[in-house]
Protein backbone atom coordinates (compact mmCIF):
# COMPACT_ATOMS: atom_id res chain seq x y z
CA UNK A 1 0.00 0.00 0.00
CA UNK A 2 1.06 3.60 -0.41
CA UNK A 3 3.38 5.14 2.04
CA UNK A 4 1.25 7.35 4.20
CA UNK A 5 0.91 8.47 7.76
CA UNK A 6 -1.36 5.92 9.32
CA UNK A 7 -3.42 6.24 12.45
CA UNK A 8 -3.46 3.49 15.04
CA UNK A 9 -6.98 2.34 15.84
CA UNK A 10 -8.17 0.84 19.08
CA UNK A 11 -10.71 -1.81 18.27
CA UNK A 12 -13.66 -2.33 20.60
CA UNK A 13 -16.25 -5.06 20.88
CA UNK A 14 -19.19 -2.71 20.44
CA UNK A 15 -17.87 -0.74 17.49
CA UNK A 16 -19.41 -1.49 14.13
CA UNK A 17 -17.43 -1.20 10.93
CA UNK A 18 -18.51 -0.87 7.33
CA UNK A 19 -16.81 -0.76 3.95
CA UNK A 20 -16.13 2.76 2.71
CA UNK A 21 -18.37 3.35 -0.33
CA UNK A 22 -15.40 5.03 -2.01
CA UNK A 23 -14.13 1.51 -2.69
CA UNK A 24 -16.04 -1.01 -4.76
CA UNK A 25 -15.56 -4.76 -4.98
CA UNK A 26 -15.96 -6.28 -8.42
CA UNK A 27 -15.62 -9.82 -9.68
CA UNK A 28 -13.75 -9.88 -12.99
CA UNK A 29 -13.28 -13.18 -14.78
CA UNK A 30 -13.49 -15.11 -11.54
CA UNK A 31 -11.06 -12.84 -9.69
CA UNK A 32 -12.02 -10.12 -7.26
CA UNK A 33 -10.74 -6.58 -7.41
CA UNK A 34 -11.26 -3.63 -5.10
CA UNK A 35 -11.25 -0.38 -6.99
CA UNK A 36 -10.92 3.06 -5.39
CA UNK A 37 -13.51 5.36 -6.90
CA UNK A 38 -13.69 8.22 -4.41
CA UNK A 39 -12.01 11.54 -4.99
CA UNK A 40 -10.68 11.62 -1.44
CA UNK A 41 -9.21 8.14 -1.50
CA UNK A 42 -5.65 7.98 -0.23
CA UNK A 43 -5.10 5.05 -2.57
CA UNK A 44 -5.44 6.05 -6.19
CA UNK A 45 -4.25 4.82 -9.56
CA UNK A 46 -4.40 1.32 -8.18
CA UNK A 47 -6.41 -1.83 -8.20
CA UNK A 48 -6.41 -4.12 -5.20
CA UNK A 49 -6.73 -7.86 -5.37
CA UNK A 50 -8.02 -9.45 -2.17
CA UNK A 51 -7.58 -13.13 -1.47
CA UNK A 52 -10.59 -15.30 -0.67
CA UNK A 53 -10.60 -14.57 3.06
CA UNK A 54 -10.28 -10.84 2.45
CA UNK A 55 -13.19 -10.98 0.00
CA UNK A 56 -15.23 -12.75 2.65
CA UNK A 57 -14.47 -10.07 5.24
CA UNK A 58 -15.08 -7.31 2.72
CA UNK A 59 -18.51 -8.74 2.00
CA UNK A 60 -19.16 -9.25 5.71
CA UNK A 61 -18.46 -5.57 6.34
CA UNK A 62 -20.55 -4.45 3.39
CA UNK A 63 -23.09 -3.76 6.12
CA UNK A 64 -22.34 -2.45 9.61
CA UNK A 65 -20.93 -5.26 11.71
CA UNK A 66 -18.86 -5.72 14.82
CA UNK A 67 -15.72 -7.79 14.70
CA UNK A 68 -17.44 -10.52 16.71
CA UNK A 69 -20.27 -10.71 14.17
CA UNK A 70 -17.80 -11.00 11.30
CA UNK A 71 -15.85 -13.68 13.17
CA UNK A 72 -19.05 -15.66 13.80
CA UNK A 73 -19.88 -15.50 10.10
CA UNK A 74 -16.36 -16.65 9.27
CA UNK A 75 -16.56 -19.56 11.70
CA UNK A 76 -19.65 -20.89 9.90
CA UNK A 77 -18.03 -20.49 6.49
CA UNK A 78 -14.44 -21.57 7.10
CA UNK A 79 -12.75 -24.54 8.64
CA UNK A 80 -10.49 -22.67 11.03
CA UNK A 81 -10.30 -22.06 14.79
CA UNK A 82 -12.36 -19.04 15.84
CA UNK A 83 -9.37 -17.41 17.56
CA UNK A 84 -7.37 -17.53 14.31
CA UNK A 85 -10.25 -15.94 12.40
CA UNK A 86 -10.65 -13.38 15.14
CA UNK A 87 -6.98 -12.43 15.14
CA UNK A 88 -6.89 -12.16 11.35
CA UNK A 89 -10.14 -10.19 11.30
CA UNK A 90 -8.81 -7.70 13.83
CA UNK A 91 -5.67 -7.20 11.78
CA UNK A 92 -7.76 -6.80 8.62
CA UNK A 93 -9.98 -4.22 10.29
CA UNK A 94 -7.02 -2.33 11.70
CA UNK A 95 -5.22 -2.23 8.34
CA UNK A 96 -8.25 -1.27 6.30
CA UNK A 97 -9.24 1.43 8.80
CA UNK A 98 -5.77 2.92 8.43
CA UNK A 99 -6.34 3.32 4.70
CA UNK A 100 -9.94 4.44 5.15
CA UNK A 101 -11.17 1.42 3.25
CA UNK A 102 -13.25 0.55 6.29
CA UNK A 103 -15.12 3.10 8.38
CA UNK A 104 -16.27 3.15 11.96
CA UNK A 105 -20.05 3.54 11.90
CA UNK A 106 -22.84 3.90 14.46
CA UNK B 1 -16.08 -25.70 4.45
CA UNK B 2 -13.59 -23.40 2.82
CA UNK B 3 -9.98 -23.10 3.88
CA UNK B 4 -9.21 -19.96 5.81
CA UNK B 5 -6.11 -18.04 4.80
CA UNK B 6 -4.73 -14.92 6.33
CA UNK B 7 -6.72 -12.14 4.62
CA UNK B 8 -4.49 -10.19 2.28
CA UNK B 9 -5.20 -7.36 -0.13
CA UNK B 10 -2.52 -6.88 -2.74
CA UNK B 11 -2.21 -3.39 -4.20
CA UNK B 12 -1.18 -3.00 -7.82
CA UNK B 13 -0.28 0.54 -8.67
CA UNK B 14 -0.71 1.97 -12.13
CA UNK B 15 2.42 3.73 -13.23
CA UNK B 16 0.99 6.11 -15.79
CA UNK B 17 3.45 8.11 -17.82
CA UNK B 18 2.14 11.54 -17.02
CA UNK B 19 4.27 13.23 -19.64
CA UNK B 20 3.04 11.22 -22.59
CA UNK B 21 -0.44 12.58 -22.18
CA UNK B 22 -0.13 15.58 -19.91
CA UNK B 23 -2.67 18.26 -20.59
CA UNK B 24 -3.27 21.65 -19.03
CA UNK B 25 -5.62 24.54 -19.36
CA UNK B 26 -4.15 27.83 -20.39
CA UNK B 27 -5.66 31.28 -19.96
CA UNK B 28 -4.19 34.35 -21.56
CA UNK B 29 -3.48 37.05 -19.01
CA UNK B 30 -2.23 39.59 -21.52
CA UNK B 31 -5.24 41.84 -21.18
CA UNK B 32 -4.00 45.34 -20.44
CA UNK B 33 -0.39 44.19 -20.33
CA UNK B 34 1.61 46.54 -22.49
CA UNK B 35 4.62 44.23 -22.43
CA UNK B 36 2.82 41.69 -24.55
CA UNK B 37 2.80 42.82 -28.15
CA UNK B 38 -0.39 42.56 -30.06
CA UNK B 39 -0.28 43.43 -33.68
CA UNK B 40 -1.90 42.70 -36.95
CA UNK B 41 -4.26 44.22 -39.42
CA UNK B 42 -1.37 45.51 -41.47
CA UNK B 43 0.39 47.02 -38.54
CA UNK B 44 -2.60 48.25 -36.61
CA UNK B 45 -2.81 47.34 -32.97
CA UNK B 46 -5.13 44.46 -32.45
CA UNK B 47 -6.17 44.62 -28.82
CA UNK B 48 -8.71 41.89 -28.71
CA UNK B 49 -7.55 39.79 -25.79
CA UNK B 50 -10.67 39.09 -23.83
CA UNK B 51 -11.64 37.15 -20.76
CA UNK B 52 -14.40 35.69 -22.88
CA UNK B 53 -12.00 34.32 -25.44
CA UNK B 54 -8.30 33.72 -24.90
CA UNK B 55 -8.68 34.77 -21.27
CA UNK B 56 -10.92 31.81 -20.62
CA UNK B 57 -8.79 28.86 -19.43
CA UNK B 58 -11.20 26.45 -21.09
CA UNK B 59 -10.44 28.00 -24.48
CA UNK B 60 -6.84 26.83 -24.72
CA UNK B 61 -5.31 23.56 -23.76
CA UNK B 62 -1.64 22.74 -23.84
CA UNK B 63 -0.82 19.10 -24.35
CA UNK B 64 2.49 17.33 -24.15
CA UNK B 65 2.84 14.21 -26.24
CA UNK B 66 6.20 12.50 -26.37
CA UNK B 67 7.84 15.72 -25.29
CA UNK B 68 6.20 17.82 -27.99
CA UNK B 69 4.10 20.75 -26.86
CA UNK B 70 1.04 21.93 -28.70
CA UNK B 71 -1.78 24.34 -27.99
CA UNK B 72 -5.31 23.56 -28.99
CA UNK B 73 -7.45 26.62 -29.53
CA UNK B 74 -11.12 26.53 -28.72
CA UNK B 75 -13.25 29.15 -30.42
CA UNK B 76 -16.06 31.15 -28.91
CA UNK B 77 -18.50 28.39 -29.78
CA UNK B 78 -16.52 25.95 -27.63
CA UNK B 79 -15.34 24.08 -30.69
CA UNK B 80 -11.81 23.32 -31.72
CA UNK B 81 -10.90 26.25 -33.90
CA UNK B 82 -10.06 25.65 -37.50
CA UNK B 83 -9.27 29.30 -38.08
CA UNK B 84 -6.78 29.97 -35.30
CA UNK B 85 -3.36 28.46 -35.73
CA UNK B 86 -0.59 28.44 -33.17
CA UNK B 87 2.53 29.84 -34.78
CA UNK B 88 4.87 30.03 -31.81
CA UNK B 89 4.97 28.46 -28.39
CA UNK B 90 7.39 28.50 -25.50
CA UNK B 91 7.21 27.83 -21.81
CA UNK B 92 9.26 28.77 -18.79
CA UNK B 93 9.92 25.93 -16.41
CA UNK B 94 9.16 27.92 -13.26
CA UNK B 95 9.35 24.96 -10.91
CA UNK B 96 12.44 23.59 -12.69
CA UNK B 97 11.08 20.07 -12.81
CA UNK B 98 12.05 19.63 -16.44
CA UNK B 99 8.55 19.31 -17.83
CA UNK B 100 5.55 21.59 -18.30
CA UNK B 101 3.53 21.63 -15.10
CA UNK B 102 0.94 23.70 -13.30
CA UNK B 103 2.23 27.22 -12.71
CA UNK B 104 4.72 27.24 -15.55
CA UNK B 105 4.55 30.35 -17.73
CA UNK B 106 3.66 30.00 -21.39
CA UNK B 107 3.93 32.45 -24.24
CA UNK B 108 2.29 31.62 -27.48
CA UNK B 109 1.06 33.33 -30.57
CA UNK B 110 -1.71 32.44 -32.90
CA UNK B 111 -2.83 33.68 -36.22
CA UNK B 112 -6.28 34.00 -37.63
CA UNK B 113 -6.84 32.37 -40.95
CA UNK B 114 -10.23 33.25 -42.28
CA UNK B 115 -9.87 33.51 -46.04
CA UNK B 116 -11.01 36.82 -47.36
CA UNK B 117 -11.68 38.20 -43.92
CA UNK B 118 -8.72 38.01 -41.63
CA UNK B 119 -5.45 36.31 -42.27
CA UNK B 120 -2.91 38.87 -41.21
CA UNK B 121 -3.61 39.10 -37.51
CA UNK B 122 -1.23 37.73 -34.96
CA UNK B 123 -2.07 37.62 -31.28
CA UNK B 124 0.74 37.19 -28.80
CA UNK B 125 -0.46 35.64 -25.58
CA UNK B 126 1.00 34.87 -22.22
CA UNK B 127 -0.38 32.93 -19.30
CA UNK B 128 0.23 30.18 -16.81
CA UNK B 129 -0.67 26.52 -16.95
CA UNK B 130 -3.52 25.40 -14.73
CA UNK B 131 -4.85 21.94 -14.02
CA UNK B 132 -7.76 20.66 -16.05
CA UNK B 133 -9.17 19.36 -12.77
CA UNK B 134 -7.64 20.67 -9.56
CA UNK B 135 -8.59 17.47 -7.71
CA UNK B 136 -6.63 15.47 -10.26
CA UNK B 137 -3.61 17.61 -11.24
CA UNK B 138 -2.46 15.09 -13.82
CA UNK B 139 -5.79 14.49 -15.49
CA UNK B 140 -5.93 15.29 -19.16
Amino acid sequence: MESTETKTFTLTEEQRYQVNPDFILREIAGEYAIIPVGEESIISNAVMTPNDSAVFLWKAFSEPRTIAEAVNLGATEYDAPADVIREDTMRFVRDTLAYKMLLEVE
Amino acid sequence: MNTWKKPVIEVQKFEANEYVAACFQLACTAMGNDKVPMYGHNGKICNTHSSQYCGNPAHQSLSVANGVLSVKEINASNEVSSTLHTISLSYTDNDRNGVPSVGDAVEWANQADIPGIRNDVVWHHSGKLTAVDTKYPNRS
